[in-house]
């Protein structure tokens, strides 16, 4: 009889730490004109984007809910409060950030890591940034780094307004509506043109309160030739009630520009992380996802990559790992819309303990996008027999002169090669965790190192446990 | 039947994005109005029988197609009897060969039960064809039973006219060690259906998919495979090759589907799709579903255009570049015809391709 790996739950203590909530600001949950119209006050919108909220609202009212991923029937809008200020400013200095949430924020390594390696960091807790910092010489060069509703109101108003929620237009699904009507918080980036960032700046969402949604806003223009890495990150404690993250993610690269947009996401498994990415590629320019989905619950994610203009180009490179009472939906979507266009998506997948991973994809050819090459390929690991894994990658090519490959393959851990690893004298837990790590070396070596070790260690924790 | 029904066939095992509008095919006003003419060349230890439907569920009520409900919702509302098949055990039998030919006008359904009893080898061979100009509904639904051990091969050839619909339907359940090979060849029809589902019951159950379209002007194929694994070391392979001219549009979906209990299983599924003209439209969508640890899925698919080497190659050997495609989608068809295990029927194959690489097939 073959010998199974049991395996624990991740150990969250760091992302579990829970604050009180003290002196906060919150509307009522729900949500109705009222709340939204609440939210817009709070946050000093200029009108048009009192206008957005309450069109995005109507839209979101007229939308069904999606019918074709997992179940979000425990996602209850009735019960979730979708603004929750926490009593304190932004500010640029750690030393004026609230002791609680200060502390947060060490214990997740971001301000030991913006001293490293960092050239700007946002830290938004709840739905309102409490830290947002860039090196001024990173600034000298003319990189604008800040939060949303700054950049709504300041100098590149203009700017923000032309690009808000034009890649994503409420229309496009229930959530992003939801998002148009209650966002709040997230960063503006815009690199000016030729400028390269030669290390990466990070924005990361804490969500504390219980019950609450994030909605965070990202919108990055990185100008002709121009190069940026940014990393996201994310948690929450668990809590016993549904949290809902219904971010969006707008990312517009330019002629000959390059981004690289990294997350690893660890939120807690009570989450329903509903989160829309979605990146404009102009001729030559090329958009890199590095993606790695460790938490939530329920998890819908797909970042898109339009690929605009002559010879733009798209990379995904992703990971899953599903465990217990997670059902992670995620993958993503390419659309050749110009001559020489190319994608490349390479993910891996992993469910154990009940948990189940579904790698769905699209990859679109236009008729207008001649000599295009695309190239999917998607490997997913089964740990045990009572998890679940679906592979659902579609293709729509309207013209003969694209190039279409695709590979897909599911199995388990090799019993020949976890024998090998033990006989050259590794215990069976050890040895099935190496190889699990081996299987995500897609992800971890595209990351800067410190986030490699992050990962993982996500990797090791959830794979920590005994063998029976 | 003189009432028009609007079906919904084709279902994806498990629905994706609507916009990409793979997740389901409609069908409006379909009407079956009589049985289409069909030659049957019964050969020795195969018993045919004219069931009602009640006879006929006895024995395959729980045999799901490929196009789902609406299919027997369609052949329930006809009230046509099924035309059922079947080998003695142990029989090792000649081709059953059922040849439906169509008058232009015609709006017809057949039921066609095929059973292979244990440790049986049974081979049909399915011909569909009308005038090239004619128009109407060849709507045909096969159930297929393979017995412990037994083999059964089901060929299905659409020569039709290009103003047919065609919704042909296939459902299949497989016994311990049993094998299916089923091979589909699409030639003709306006707008062709095809749904084909397959239940691998029995530990050890095989099936065997190979299926090659050759598709122009403003022809339409839309397919639904789908190989579900239950029993113990079972293994699957299908095999879709086809050429696309014109205006013409493809939608394959094909589902390898393990479920829990599948232990040991294998299933391997590929595509190599050839485009010719840019207003072709081609969709893929090939589906891996696992609840099960120890199995082995695959999918590769290859779409597009020649590889420019093997086009260099064979330029460098005299022919031009249209020559070259030419043969290439020829190829294409004629190595899937070569799964046909019958010469008579390749022949019909080769006569409707064009006639002229007789030999080549062989």
């Amino acid at each position: 009889m073959k010998e199974k790996t049991y395996v624990e739950d991740v150990n969250r203590s760091v992302y579990d730490i829970r604050n009180e909530e003290k002196d906060v600001y919150k509307v009522s949950e729900g949500l109705t004109p009222a709340i939204v119209e609440q939210i817009s006050r709070e946050k000093k919108d200029p009108v048009w984007m009192q206008n957005f909220r309450l069109e995005s609202l109507q839209i979101y009212n007229e939308m069904t809910m999606p019918d074709w991923g997992p179940s979000i029937e425990g996602l209850n809008m009735d019960e979730i409060v979708t603004y929750v200020r926490p009593n304190t400013h932004m500010s640029a200095k750690w030393s004026e950030v609230p002791a609680d949430i200060k502390n947060t924020f060490e214990a997740l390594g971001i301000p030991d890591a913006e001293r490293k390696s960092l050239a700007g960091v946002g830290a938004q807790y709840d739905s309102e940034l409490v830290y947002h910092n860039v090196r001024e010489e990173v600034a000298a060069q003319g990189v604008v780094y800040t939060d949303m509703e700054s950049a709504l109101t300041g100098e590149y108003a203009d700017m923000v307004r032309k690009h808000f929620m034009k890649l994503v237009p409420p229309r496009d699904h229930k959530f992003a509506a939801l998002h148009g009507a209650v966002w709040s918080g997230g960063s503006f980036v815009y690199v000016p043109p030729g400028v390269s960032v030669e290390i990466p700046l990070q924005s990361y969402f804490r969500l504390n309160a219980p019950g609450a949604g994030q909605f965070e806003h990202t919108l990055i223009i990185v100008d002709e030739g121009a190069y940026l890495h940014f990393i996201e990150g994310c948690s929450a404690p668990k809590y016993n009630v549904a949290n809902l993250h219904a971010g969006c993610v707008e990312l517009y690269v330019g002629k000959n520009a390059t981004l690289r947009y990294s997350t690893i996401e660890n939120w807690s498994k009570n989450m329903y992380n509903l989160n829309t990415k979605r990146a404009k590629v102009e001729e030559g320019g090329k958009v890199e996802w590095v993606s790695g989905s460790f938490g939530s619950h329920v998890s819908y994610l797909y970042p898109t990559s339009l690929l605009a203009g002559e010879g733009a180009r798209c990379e995904f490179t992703g990971i899953t790992f599903a465990g217990k009472g997670q059902n992670l939906d995620t993958g993503a979507k390419v659309v050749h819309s110009a001559p020489n266009t190319s994608s490349y998506m390479n993910t891996r997948s992993i469910s154990k303990d009940g948990g189940v991973s579904t790698f769905r994809s699209s990859v679109v050819v236009n008729k207008q996008a001649r000599h295009s090459k695309s190239s999917v390929s998607c490997e997913s690991l089964m740990l045990d027999d009572i998890s679940r894994s679906d592979t659902i990658p579609a293709m729509d090519i309207r013209t003969k002169d694209a190039d279409i490959g695709h590979e897909a393959q599911i199995g388990k851990i090799s019993d020949e090669a976890v024998f090998y690893l033990m006989s050259r004298g590794m215990s069976e837990e050890d040895a099935r965790a190496m190889i699990v790590s081996g299987f995500a070396d897609n992800v971890s070596k595209e990351l800067p190192l410190e986030y490699a070790v992050e990962m993982n260690n996500l990797i090791r924790l959830e794979m920590k446990g005994s063998i029976g | 039947m003189n009432q028009e029904m609007d079906m919904k066939i084709n279902h994806l095992p498990a629905k994706t994005w609507n916009w990409l509008r793979m997740n389901v095919s409609e069908v409006k006003q379909v009407r079956a109005e009589k049985e289409a003419a069909c030659r049957e060349e019964l050969p020795a230890q195969i018993t045919a029988k004219t069931l009602s439907r009640e006879e006929a569920d006895r024995t395959l009520r729980t045999v799901k197609t490929g196009m789902g409900p609406d299919m027997d919702l369609l052949a329930e509302k006809s009230g046509f009897g099924i035309r059922s098949f079947e080998t003695l055990p142990g029989a090792e039998t000649e081709p059953l060969y059922l040849s439906y030919s169509y008058e232009n006008g015609d709006r017809a359904l057949n039921l066609v039960d095929l059973a292979a009893r244990r440790d049986s080898r049974m081979t049909v061979i399915m011909d569909y064809s009308s005038d090239q100009k004619a128009e109407g509904l060849c709507a045909v639904r096969t159930r297929l039973l393979a017995e412990e051990n037994a083999l059964l091969r089901l060929v299905q050839i659409d020569r039709l006219g290009s103003g047919m619909l065609c919704l042909n339907d296939v459902g299949a359940w497989c016994g311990e060690n049993a094998r299916i090979e089923i091979v589909h060849i699409f030639l003709g029809g306006g707008a062709v259906y095809q749904g084909c589902r397959t239940e691998l019951s029995g530990n050890g159950s095989s099936l065997q998919a190979d299926i090659g379209y050759l598709l122009e002007g403003s022809q339409r194929l839309d397919m639904n495979y789908n190989a579900v694994h239950l029993g113990k070391k079972t293994d699957s392979e299908t095999n879709a090759s086809g050429v696309l001219k014109g205006e013409a549009f493809k939608l394959f979906r094909g589902t390898i589907d393990f479920q829990k209990g599948s232990a040991e299983a294998v299933g391997a599924e590929k595509e190599d799709v050839l485009l010719l003209d840019d207003g072709v439209v081609n969709q893929t969508i090939p589906l891996i579903l696992c609840a099960e640890e120890d199995v082995k899925g695959s999918h590769g698919a290859s779409i597009g255009q020649l590889d420019e080497e093997a086009l260099f190659y064979m330029q460098a050997r005299g022919l031009s570049e249209e020559a070259v495609y030419a043969l290439m989608a020829r190829a294409r068809i004629e190595a899937v015809c070569q799964k046909i295990p019958d010469e008579r029927t390749r022949r019909l194959v080769r006569e409707r391709l064009g006639g002229e690489a007789e030999d080549e097939c062989e």
